[in-house]
């Protein structure tokens, strides 16, 4: 493996970090924060992939398309948190989100077939000499700290990010202090499921969507979740950029076995570090 | 209430739980006589195998409240087992199957061990990766394992009466299996980590020995259901029998019915598997697809109007310990 | 008691108790294939292929064709819906395509009942290699498409790179899911004297191919042949383009590279690759009769071209129906007897193939493909001369350059 391998690598996994972690820190915070074991993640992104290929297939810009999409997906989620996934037993809830994940699976098929689509971008990319930078990537990588940033600085910041984060820390005292609880935490819920649709505008930038989609993002949110602690957002942050690059490297030097061990690696942190390599918040 | 009748209760409840299960038997024994036609039959048998997985999950995920959504590990394991040594010449079906089960309880063993001490979520998450590289590992190792296009086997001249009966037995050993589990110590003590692991641990069962029990004997039936499945479907694929699908499905059966009691997974598996084949086969022709979205709602709508299972809606009639 | 067993026995008798409706008059045919799940899109072109084939031929012993369809996504599937075409449909005849381990599930099915799965596209090696006497196949297996694409490779080699087989060096390529596509290929390759080939495998659900694009591009391989599966190909060409990464000779093994989606990518991204397949319904129409008519009835019903399973499957279907309605009746065993006689020769089908069965049921007449190029975002076959369109055009120009 030459230099130049090594920095396409870094920068490939680094980049794709910086995706991940959009997709991997608003699963963590339903999981750990609003405690919510959302099976039907991936399937969701799935969607929003789905209808980010449609409306562009139709003509209709970006700006359009992600004016529709959010509050949909706002909609949806605040949907599913309030009068789907309300209760606070975890086996059951769990049950819930994997009958939607189902439900969401199914349809997509029936409603979309099963040949896997994507737009027609080529990503830009720079190569110098023999480094590959993907231009494309690392813009949306910029767009998803930004993003994620500005969630960040909403959480810390605002009021009704306080109003969040005491629900999350104590949520019998949020209660007294005549915090709205439920509706609080739908509303974080739908927040969160606005960032899918953001990301699932970015994957169809890269990749291509079809209904199975789902199975491995959620895989890959559960691994980084876990990777950075469960509920602790800036761990998972950073975690996401961790294990793009260990991904770029395995698959450089033993694609076949990408898989296995990095869920080997998996098993390993759950069984000795579980709080996560960044510990829990 | 004298301690007298309370016993006597129980042991009328027992005799009463007892008949109604020996009927139910007696009647999957004469369905055969019935003319359900193959397919009919084969439906049967699907249900009576998806009733030994939702059981056998079930001791550890009802009666000892591990949630573990990888059970498709140990059924994997068994069943390529099976087929990896028929289709060398190993050995015949018999032992197959004996050696897939017992491999399915090693692991279920290294399971139990390296979990002893994780909780919730992260058993749930180790059980998860625990199938997910098997089912990976199968799809590379094509000498092996076949590939994605899986293993075959033959088993000539066994009929479907016969694949009926050893399903029934099956069927029949997690029952009793199950039945004994409720009345012993050991189940009264897998009981009690279920309800609240610390306080059982503090009053001096050793938690970790039960679970570890309690997950063998779930892989050993669990096992035992894959390697049937290697048998009477006849192909292995890694994308069925190591599948996420097939792990949530054996946790959906067992908790629709009815977490944690006997007559959950069959109340389950017939709630969930019988309309499933039929919808698919009378219209998954023209409108294909419809059966899962039907699984799906189902799934649903139970969970949300009976997060206990569907077990409470026939509480007058079946004999049940008071809540 | 009865409130639980009457809704139980109900649930689990209604397939036996339910009457079937009073048949019209028709004669009734069988199709089995994954409609959903994965694989579910050559399904439909399988579905859609023989629906047509049925329209085109109208009728079997003087009464209208009846097509009864199960959908089979998995093994598990496969074998219930086998089992109910068989028995409570009671189909002497079902037409059985694309899914191979769903394929090996349902043929045990036929074979038990006696009665007969006649397959059409499905093209794992293992299906026809002995021992079933009810399961027929008209499509041809992996190792021919593999054989054939060595062929090309032996054309094209010498023609266009201007090298000799040990001094050509090849890259092989695939995920985990076409492991038994790349196999024959392979050991071909060594067959011919191709001594610098390397293989490469990588999971299909890989999010970024960059490093296993990378690792290839280093090689400067004259020849890559993909085998990719729909999870994977389309990305990969993209992150190719991205990379600027397109070696001289870019040779897809069927999937993917041969279907009209892959014109998603645009003129620039698609022009130049070659792929190898069955027959398929770009090929020149001298050499299959009826394939114009099949190919403007298909746009029309279905609004996109047909995939090569979808023209295999129609063909085939054609000459099985043919062959069954020389047999007279639905009775299996003459059936079996007019198959082992029939011979169809090459060209004579929509697809070109012919038909004519070996001892394994395998149609040996099946041993041709072709090699078509995406030339100005269009799919047209290139080789070999007879079902040409348009002249092949090699080496390929690097991305940047075009």
């Amino acid at each position: 493996m030459e230099f130049y391998d090594i920095v396409t690598c870094v920068c490939a996994g680094l980049f794709m970090g910086g995706i991940y972690a959009m997709l991997a820190v608003p699963f963590n915070f339903q999981l750990g924060a609003l405690k919510v074991t959302n099976f039907a993640y991936g399937n969701l992104l799935m969607v929003a992939m789905y209808t980010v290929f449609i409306c562009s297939n139709n003509g209709i810009p970006m700006w359009g398309m992600l004016a529709v999409l959010l509050p949909c997906f706002f909609l949806l989620g605040w949907v599913i948190r309030r009068y789907i996934v309300f209760t606070d037993d975890g086996n059951v809830q769990s049950l819930l989100t994997m009958g939607l994940a189902i439900l969401i699976e199914n349809l997509a098929q029936v409603v979309w077939g099963s040949f896997p689509r994507s737009l027609g971008t080529i990503e830009s990319g720079v190569i110098l000499g023999d480094i590959y930078i993907s231009m494309t990537r690392l813009n949306l990588s910029l767009l998803a700290l930004a993003l994620l940033g500005v969630g960040y600085l909403f959480l810390q910041k605002s009021w009704y990010g306080r109003c969040i984060r005491a629900l999350v820390q104590r949520p019998q005292m949020a209660s007294v202090m005549g915090i709205n609880v439920p509706r609080v935490a739908a509303m974080a819920f739908a927040a969160s499921c606005c960032y899918l649709a953001l990301t699932g505008a970015f994957m169809m930038q890269l990749y291509r969507v079809e209904p199975h989609t789902g199975h491995s993002f959620l895989t890959m949110c559960f691994l980084i979740s876990v990777m950075g602690g469960i509920g602790n957002l800036v761990g998972t942050f950073f975690s996401a950029f961790i294990i793009g690059v260990i991904s770029a490297f395995l698959s450089f030097f033993v694609p076949g076995y990408h898989d296995p061990l990095i869920f080997l690696m998996f098993i390993g942190i759950l069984l000795f570090r579980p709080s996560g390599l960044f510990g829990e918040a | 209430m004298s301690f007298d009748n309370v016993i006597e209760s129980g042991r009328r409840r027992d005799t009463r739980l007892g008949l109604f299960f020996a009927g139910l038997f007696i009647l999957f024994g004469l369905l055969p006589l019935a003319d359900l036609g193959t397919w009919g039959m084969h439906i049967v048998i699907l249900v009576m195998m998806y009733t030994s997985l939702a059981g056998a999950w079930s001791i550890l995920g009802g009666y000892t409240g591990q949630f573990s959504v990888g059970h498709s590990a140990f059924f994997g394991v068994a069943g390529y087992t099976m087929g990896i040594m028929m289709a060398r010449g190993i050995s015949g079906p018999w032992g197959g199957a004996a050696v897939g089960v017992i491999l399915a309880m090693i692991l279920a063993c290294l399971v139990g061990v390296c979990t002893a001490r994780l909780k919730g979520i992260f058993f749930t998450l180790t059980t998860f990766a625990l199938a997910e590289i098997l089912r990976k590992l199968s799809l590379f190792q094509d000498n092996l394992t076949g590939g994605p296009l899986g293993l075959s086997l033959v088993l000539p001249g066994v009929t479907k009466t016969q694949f009926y009966y050893v399903a029934l037995a099956m069927m029949a050993s997690v029952f009793l299996a199950m039945f004994l589990l409720e009345r012993s110590r050991f189940g009264f003590y897998c009981q009690a980590i279920r309800e609240n692991e610390d306080a059982a641990r503090a009053t001096g069962i050793n938690t970790a020995r039960i679970k570890l029990q309690a997950t063998v004997l779930s892989a050993f039936f669990t096992g035992l259901g894959g390697a049937f499945y290697a048998a009477y479907i006849g192909v292995i694929e890694p994308d069925v029998v190591f599948s996420f699908n097939l792990s949530i499905k054996i946790i959906i059966l067992a908790i629709i019915g009815g977490s944690g009691t006997l007559i959950g997974p069959i109340l389950g598996a017939a709630i969930v598997i019988v309309p499933e084949e039929i919808i698919r086969g009378s219209l998954g022709g023209s409108y294909a697809g419809v059966s899962g979205i039907a699984y799906g709602l189902i799934l649903i709508v139970v969970i949300l109007l009976k997060p206990n299972g569907v077990r409470s809606l026939l509480a007058f009639a079946i004999p049940h310990k008071r809540d | 008691m009865r409130n639980v067993l009457v809704p139980i026995l109900a649930a689990l008798l209604l397939p036996a108790l339910a009457a079937t409706a009073p048949a019209q008059e028709t004669t009734r045919v069988g199709l089995i294939t994954p409609l959903t799940g994965t694989l579910s899109f050559g399904g439909n072109e399988v579905k859609n292929g023989v629906t047509l084939a049925i329209e085109t031929k109208k009728t079997l012993f003087g009464k209208p064709i009846e097509l009864v369809i199960a959908d089979a996504p998995d093994s598990t599937a496969a074998v219930a819906e086998m089992e109910r075409l068989h028995s409570r449909e009671d189909l002497a005849v079902v037409f059985g395509g694309y899914g191979s381990a769903m394929e090996e599930a349902w043929q045990k099915v036929s074979e038990r009942e006696k009665k007969l799965c006649l397959g059409l596209v499905n093209w794992a090696d293992k299906l026809t290699e002995g021992g079933l006497q009810y399961f027929y196949r008209f499509a041809a297996p992996v190792k021919v498409l593999g054989s054939e694409l060595v062929g090309f490779v032996n054309f094209a080699a010498p023609e266009y790179l201007k090298k000799s087989p040990k001094d050509v060096k090849i890259i092989v390529a695939n995920p985990d899911l076409t492991g038994y596509v790349t196999a024959p290929i392979l050991a071909d390759l060594k067959k011919f004297g191709y001594t610098n080939v390397t293989h490469e495998t990588y999971p299909s659900d890989l999010k970024d191919f960059t490093s296993v694009i990378l690792k290839i591009r280093r090689a400067r391989p004259d020849i890559l042949i993909l085998s990719q599966y729909t999870a994977d190909g389309m990305a990969f060409r993209r992150q190719m383009v991205a990379m600027d990464f397109e070696p001289p000779i870019l040779l897809g093994a069927g999937l993917i590279y041969d279907q009209p989606e892959f014109a998603d990518l645009g003129p620039v991204a698609a022009d130049g690759a070659l792929a190898v397949s069955f027959t398929n319904p770009m090929m020149n129409p001298a050499v299959a009769p009826g394939l114009e008519e099949y190919k403007e009835e298909y746009i029309r019903r279905f609004g996109h071209p047909p995939l090569t399973h979808a023209l295999a499957s129609y063909a085939g279907a054609l000459a099985y129906l043919e062959t069954i309605e020389k047999a007279g009746s639905m009775d299996v065993e003459k059936i079996r007897a007019e198959l082992a006689k029939v011979n169809i020769p090459e060209g004579q089908t929509a697809a070109y193939w012919g038909m004519q069965f070996d001892e394994n049921n395998q149609n040996v007449l099946a041993k041709r493909c072709v090699v078509a190029q995406w030339k100005k975002g269009e799919y047209v076959v290139v080789w070999p001369e007879e079902f040409a369109t348009q002249k092949l055009e090699l080496p390929l120009v690097p991305f940047s350059k075009r």
